[in-house]
């Protein structure tokens, strides 16, 4: 259902992954839930989506930060009120309270980016 | 932290509060956006979370004006009074002797049901000692710190 079916009943599943599942079964799911959210093809709102549920994880899902953090520098043409990035920024939060200490910091350079796009 | 809603720049904010002084300056000039209030593009409908945050970047890494940016939000009609001290009640020990020039301005303020907290956050500025406090950075100071290395 990650991947068929309407956008409610992915949504659904996605979100399913999140808030308050038990880790030992977003465990199994997080590899194909990654891989949707790294998919360019998806819509954005599905991978904000996806985002959400991953950061429920913590430090689980440390090694997606990246990827968050791409997703946020991305174009969104289609949001022009910035409800995905604001998505994304609260999956961020909610995954890591202090990426500089968690050593999430890697490429510096994304700050500066944002800032001048 | 450009998001064009409070929460947005919240997050924003937030995602980077721990921010070290040597990266500062890749932040600096967003933060100082807010804290001076200076986009007033941005809609909110309820707290004052980016500035929350912006001032304890500011007293974190002992930078001048977080106390002021605090303060600023006192002269402002909008925004609830306990949001306002309880950001003012944040910053004030992390300055701590250096929050003492400001004192006198600091006592004007009611603080209502935050009394006896409020109250001792002062007693303990006053009883802080000045020698060992820390010297304040100024903002072009703290931005200019991480350039270069």
């Amino acid at each position: 259902m990650l991947t068929k079916g309407t956008d409610l009943q992915r949504k659904s599943a996605i979100e399913y992954f999140g808030y308050k599942c038990p880790p030992e079964q977003v465990s199994l799911a997080v590899e194909s839930l990654a891989a949707l959210l790294k998919d360019s093809k998806q819509e954005m709102a599905v991978r904000a989506n996806i985002a959400g549920s991953i950061a429920c994880l913590g430090e689980g899902a440390y090694a997606y930060y990246p990827d968050l953090l791409k997703l946020v520098l991305e174009k969104k043409p289609q949001d022009a009120l910035g409800d995905i990035d604001m998505k994304l920024g609260r999956a961020l939060v909610s995954m890591c309270e202090d990426p500089y200490a968690a050593g999430l910091v890697k490429d510096k350079e994304f700050f500066t980016l944002r800032q001048t796009s | 932290m450009a998001h064009k809603r409070a929460f947005g720049r919240s997050v924003g904010v937030k995602m980077i509060s721990q921010v070290p002084l040597e990266d500062f300056y890749r932040v600096a000039d967003s933060i100082k956006i807010i804290m001076d209030d200076q986009d007033l593009t941005y809609t909110s409908y309820h707290n004052f979370d980016p500035k929350i945050e912006s001032v304890g970047i500011y007293a974190r890494l002992n930078i001048q004006g977080g106390i002021e940016g605090a303060l600023a939000a006192f002269d402002s009609e909008t925004g609830k009074g306990g949001f306002k001290i309880r950001m003012l009640m944040s910053v004030l020990p992390v300055y701590g002797a250096n929050a003492k020039y400001i004192l006198p301005k600091v006592k004007e303020i009611k603080p209502g049901k935050f009394k006896n907290q409020w109250d001792k956050i002062i007693a303990d500025i006053e009883k802080a000692d000045p020698v060992a406090a820390k010297k304040l950075l100024t903002f072009e100071e703290a931005k200019n710190f991480g350039k270069g290395n």
